[in-house]
Parts: structure tokens; sequence; C-alpha cells
């Protein structure tokens, strides 16, 4: 039997990614950040995203979190670590460190239809 | 409330406070004793509003917050970002509103005068030697 909370809460990082990737143009990855534990509550339903973007300028590990946004059908908080691709890569080899209990999740993909769209233009 | 909560409210709170002040510049021009004032209340607020949102996400510690700065390039876009997520318009306009942002942030960030003071002295707030003359905001 599926949490509905975790479904609820991937289906909202998924759409937010989405969203991001569509916004700005220099997002080459996002990835579900997992928190292995959070005592917490609050914190602890919480949608987290890595994003890779060529755009940003390098700021180490310097997530921010947002409040939920419900009109808008966000009803988790989001925290999003936005990180260049160089840093991303030192991530990847543990050279800077995520902060502990956070580890990668999966890699959410651009949606097809999005590159789609933007063939077309 | 937790104290580390009670702080992120206290730097949106005070973001709002100088961002207000901006605003009172449009609405009472004749206020405006100087350009530069409206520029430095803008560049506070934005200042405050990144680190409201650092503070946040309870990673980057209050120490490192409160003597650093160099928030506003790095954060005011994800920021925008995320705002801009809740909106429905068209990905081509938003796309175009986010390129010229980051400019615009990285403005707002120089007009702090402790950053990149040697590449843009120009500052809303001290003034800078430039090619033998001393200029004030």
């Amino acid at each position: 039997m599926p949490n509905l909370d975790q479904v609820a809460k991937d289906d909202q990082a998924h759409r937010l990614a989405q969203k991001h990737y569509q916004i700005e143009e220099g997002i080459t990855q996002i990835f579900q950040i997992k928190q292995r534990m959070n005592l917490d509550i609050l914190r602890a339903e919480q949608v987290m995203l890595l994003e890779v973007n060529s755009n940003t300028i390098p700021s180490g590990i310097m997530p921010i979190r947002f409040g939920p946004n419900p009109s808008s059908g966000f009803k988790y908080p989001s925290v999003i670590l936005e990180v260049t691709p160089d840093e991303f890569e030192k991530i990847q080899t543990h050279e800077l460190p995520l902060p502990e209990g956070w580890e990668l999740g999966e890699l959410i993909p651009r949606v097809a239809e999005d590159l789609k769209a933007e063939n077309l233009k | 409330m937790s104290i580390a909560d009670e702080w992120v409210r206290a730097f949106a709170r005070q973001a709002d406070a100088d961002f207000r002040a901006w605003e009172l510049y449009d609405v009472y021009p004749e206020a405006v004793a100087a350009e530069c004032h409206r520029m430095h209340f803008l560049q506070m607020a934005c200042e405050k509003l990144c680190k409201a949102c650092v503070l946040d996400a309870q990673i980057v510690t209050l120490d490192k917050v409160q003597t650093s700065h160099g928030f506003v390039k790095s954060q005011l876009s994800t920021i925008l970002k995320q705002e801009l997520s809740y909106k429905r318009e068209k990905s081509a306009q938003i796309k175009t509103v986010m390129q010229h942002f980051k400019r615009f942030a990285q403005e707002i960030e120089v007009l702090n005068p402790s950053m990149d003071s040697k590449n843009r002295p120009d500052n809303c707030e001290y003034p800078w030697e430039s090619n033998g003359r001393v200029l004030s905001p």
C-alpha cells in the first residue's frame, strides 16, 4: 500500500521540477533530495530538489526554503538547492558534501512534451 | 515557534520594512533626498529577503548569514523562479523575465559597497575613486 503522503510529495516534486525546467533555461538536471531522518515533523513534510544550473553562480551548499502555496497546487513547503555543473560534480565525488542526512534521490527528467514544444519554437 | 523560525520571520519582517520604505519613495518622490537612498532600501530589502529564505532551510548558520553578504546575486533569481512557478503565464514570457532578472539581481548585489568593490566600486552608500576623481552615490 503506497504511502499517500509520499505519493503526493513526489507528485509535487515532479510538477515543480517541470515548472523550473520551463522557467530557467540553464537548468540541465533536477534531482529529488531524500532526507534519511528528520525529527522535525514539519520539515519532514517538504519537497526537496537539487537543480544543476549552468546559469547560476557557485555558492556552495546554500539551499533556500519556501512555504507551501496551496492555491497554486503546492501543498508542501519546498527546499531548492541550486548548484553549478562543477559543484554538482564535486557533490557526486563527495568533495562538496551534502548536509548530513541528505542524499541524492531520483533524477526528474524534463518531460518529452516540453522538449517537443521547445523544438517547435 | 522555535528560535530559528523567529529569526527567519524577523529577517522577513525587516525585508518587508525596507521594501515598504523603497515603495514610499515612489509615492512621495518629493521626499527623496537622493536617489541612492531609494537604491539602498531596495538592496537591503533584497538582501534580507534572501537571508530569510536561506535561514529557513536551516543549513547555513545564523552567524554566517549575519556576517556575510553576496546572497542576492545567487539566491534572488531562485526566489523569483519559485514565485513564477505559481503563475500561469506562458513559459516563453517567463523565460525572458528570468533572463533579464539575473542581470538585475547582479546590479542589486553590487549596490552593496562590500561586494566586488574592485571591479564595481560604484555603490549606493559610500564614496569611491574612479579615474582620479572621487565620486559619491
